[in-house]
């Protein structure tokens, strides 16, 4: 759509200076819209969600239901075990030997534990005060992303019923909310980025173009050539419906001709805009994975740098954070803020990157599966 | 030129068969091999795809269980020592006191047993922030927990109950993601597209029962499709958040609160691991036909929200598309009002 427009603005170059006016107004409108306003509601969204989640659950000391149990338990437990312990001692004190005493000690000490694990896991206890920070803005800021991305870590936790329903209210608004984010962002990094590869293979293109032209005239049904000039079609912006055209019409037709009209089209349409469409070529998919390799190991440095941890750790940590799986177990702290700035600009950043990746990779193999379609029915059609 | 002849004449060929296999049905051996096609790559896409991600799952728990099964945590270690050397300070505080005054006195024994208590504590809970969780090796890397813990990876909930801790658990976690992850998601695009043809199906022959029953001439319009409203969607997805609260919760002592919230943190592929699948299991040799009901309540439900995706995707286009043709036609009318409104009040002056 946008190309055309475009197209029809070359063709019709006098235009009313109010005109032109209007058309940038708007064109600046529909930008702030999609992917300025998308930002900024998401994270409106993660903000607002982060004060909600303070005001719920952040209560004051000795409110919240798991700790205030767990505090209970903890000084039942303490009196029970002191209470058994002595009968144990009353009972074998006389016998000098410990190993009756000190296996039933064993015991009771080893359900002692188990009470303060499962407390301890529960709720943050952390042996000193029972109240902690758990629910500091940056904490509940974190949490608010990790429900809508769907990463969620599980360092931080709703304690209280009405967290849980929040949550719940939040999740079922906030993802649809991001997957927009996502595919709005990862479209226009993926637009960007092909600008940017197309200017940055220049030459090869030419080169690529050059051999194309001179041997286009001479032979048309030679599957290498083929395939060159089939990466040459048509994925532009629309990609989804391009596809489903495009797929259809190969449907219908599955012939060489048509699909060489086609490319001729494109070509000469192309041509009159400009020498080429950015938008027309597709970026091969080992780019693609390179990006994400060197953005997962960006992010294990800077966090190998940050949060002390090997390069290892710091990977697998971008990596199960940058695929959604998100276990938990190396989480990123939120005590130092620029740190928590940092780690929430990556994921978001790191999220869009890659459906921007997926875009790609999906066009490719689209195109790639097309000719070698295209090659199998030449093949089998030259055997008959 | 030749060959594009050929081609144009092979589609057509292509396009004939086609033709006869979709219109003309009266040949019955026709029938047959279209039913047979059609069988096959129902049994090659959707069955296949369903067991080739269950095999992947059964595949991805052995070598887990193989890899991690070896690692040995030093907290493990560490928590016994705390625990064996809380016992032998005990014994000697109550043999000490025994020694010095021939009888125990209780008062002076609590006061030394708490203090050490109150010790032990504190060590076992700076174990447990350090990583330390309560299970040993034995319970955590047995068949089904792993078999959880694959399902919670590929399918990107991560409930993070369980992790790898060696090295190779660790680079084994991102090769089985990096394959699982497309797999799944074909998985996800095969069910949620089978569902919901089977679902709109259903929902056409219901609509089409009901109208039949109140306007019996509506015949006029038959080839109109049938769009399935995001309500009936929004119905089926409740009734099977429903159905599993009522399963968990009559399986475990959540609450039914707790299991409504596991159920939905778990369909959207949250996982937060508060609540995790390994508890439903229970002791070590829990029921395993509740892992089994688990893991396929888990599959299932992520097919259902897929089907639900594409259904209300329909829904909300069309219902796009409606207003978008409503404010333009608005927007006409008061064009042309407004174009009336000034034809007529030039004529006046």
């Amino acid at each position: 759509m946008e190309r055309r427009r475009s197209g029809r603005r070359n063709t019709k170059p006098k235009k009313s200076w109010k005109q032109k006016c209007k058309d940038c107004l708007r064109q600046f409108f529909a930008f702030l819209f999609s992917n300025v306003g998308i930002i900024c509601l998401v994270i409106g969204y993660t903000l607002a969600g982060a004060v909600m989640f303070m005001k719920i659950e952040g209560k004051k000391e000795g409110e919240m239901d798991d700790e205030y149990n767990f505090w209970n338990k903890l000084n039942t437990s303490y009196n029970e075990t002191l209470e058994h312990l002595w009968n144990i001692a009353s009972v074998t004190w006389f016998s000098e030997n410990g190993v009756n005493f000190l296996n039933r000690t064993e015991d009771e000490l080893k359900k002692f534990q188990a009470v303060v694990v499962n407390g301890v896991k529960i709720s943050d206890y952390d042996g000193g005060s029972i109240y902690k920070d758990r629910w500091s803005i940056y904490a509940a800021f974190l949490y608010c992303l990790t429900v809508i991305t769907t990463i969620g870590y599980g360092n931080v936790f709703p304690h209280t019923v009405g967290g849980k329903v929040a949550t719940i209210v939040y999740a079922i608004f906030g993802m649809p909310l991001f997957l927009l984010y996502l595919s709005n962002i990862g479209d226009l990094l993926a637009k960007s980025f092909k600008w940017l590869y197309a200017k940055f293979c220049l030459c090869k293109i030419c080169r690529l173009r050059k051999r194309k032209t001179l041997n286009a005239n001479n032979m048309q049904s030679v599957p290498a050539i083929s395939s060159t000039t089939n990466s040459w079609k048509t994925t532009t912006d629309k990609t989804w419906s391009q596809n489903l055209n495009v797929n259809k019409r190969t449907c219908e037709t599955t012939d060489g001709e048509d699909s060489d009209d086609e490319d001729t089209e494109t070509e000469t349409s192309s041509s009159t805009v400009s020498t080429k469409d950015p938008q027309d070529i597709t970026v091969p998919i080992s780019l693609c994975l390179a990006i994400m390799i060197g953005f997962i190991s960006l992010g294990a440095l800077s966090f190998a740098g940050q949060e002390e941890l090997d390069f290892l750790d710091g990977s697998y940590f971008c990596f199960i954070s940058l695929s959604t799986i998100g276990f938990g177990d190396i989480v990123p702290s939120t005590r130092n803020e620029w740190n928590f700035i940092l780690c929430s600009i990556y994921l978001m950043l790191g999220m869009a990157l890659i459906a921007m990746c997926f875009n790609l990779m999906q066009q490719d193999v689209v195109q790639k599966i097309r000719t070698c379609t295209d090659i199998v029915r030449r093949i089998a059609r030259c055997r008959r | 030129m030749d060959s594009a002849n050929s081609d144009n004449s092979f589609s057509e060929h292509i396009e004939d068969t086609s033709s006869e296999t979709s219109y003309s049905m009266t040949d019955p051996k026709k029938t047959v091999k279209h039913c047979c096609r059609k069988i096959v790559t129902f049994m090659c896409t959707q069955v296949g795809v369903g067991g080739l991600i269950v095999g992947y799952a059964v595949v991805g728990a052995f070598s887990f269980s193989l890899i991690e099964g070896s690692y040995k945590d030093p907290k493990i270690d560490e928590v016994s020592n705390v625990a064996d050397y809380t016992v032998d300070e005990l014994w000697s505080i109550t043999y000490k006191l025994n020694k010095k005054l021939n009888l125990l006195e209780p008062e002076q024994w609590n006061q030394e047993v708490l203090k050490l208590l109150t010790l032990y504590q504190a060590n076992i809970t700076k174990c447990v922030k350090e990583g330390y969780n309560g299970i040993t090796k034995e319970v955590t890397w047995t068949f089904p927990a792993a078999l959880m813990f694959c399902l919670s990876v590929f399918t990107m909930i991560g409930y993070g109950n369980m992790v790898p801790h060696t090295i190779g658990g660790k680079v084994a976690t991102i090769v089985y993601a990096v394959f699982g992850i497309p797999l799944y998601i074909l998985y996800f695009k095969n069910m949620g597209k089978v569902l919901a043809q089977t679902f709109r199906w259903t929902y056409t022959w219901i609509y089409r029962c009901s109208m039949e029953d109140s306007h019996p001439l509506s015949n006029e319009q038959p080839q109109k499709r049938v769009i399935v409203p995001s309500t009936a969607c929004l119905w089926v997805l409740f009734a099977y958040v429903a159905t599993g609260t009522a399963m968990f919760s009559s399986w475990q002592s959540w609450s039914v609160m707790d299991s409504a919230y596991f159920c939905v943190t778990s369909l959207c592929k949250i996982g937060i691991g508060d609540f995790a699948p390994e508890n439903i299991l229970g002791p070590v040799d829990g029921d395993p036909t509740r892992l089994v009901f688990t893991f396929v309540y888990l599959l299932f439900g992520m097919g259902i929200i897929a089907m639900c995706f594409d259904l209300m995707k329909e829904d909300v286009t069309v219902r796009v598309r409606n207003l978008k043709n409503d404010i333009i036609l608005c927007f006409e009318d008061i064009q042309s009002r407004a174009v009336d409104f000034y034809k007529r009040r030039n004529s006046l002056e």
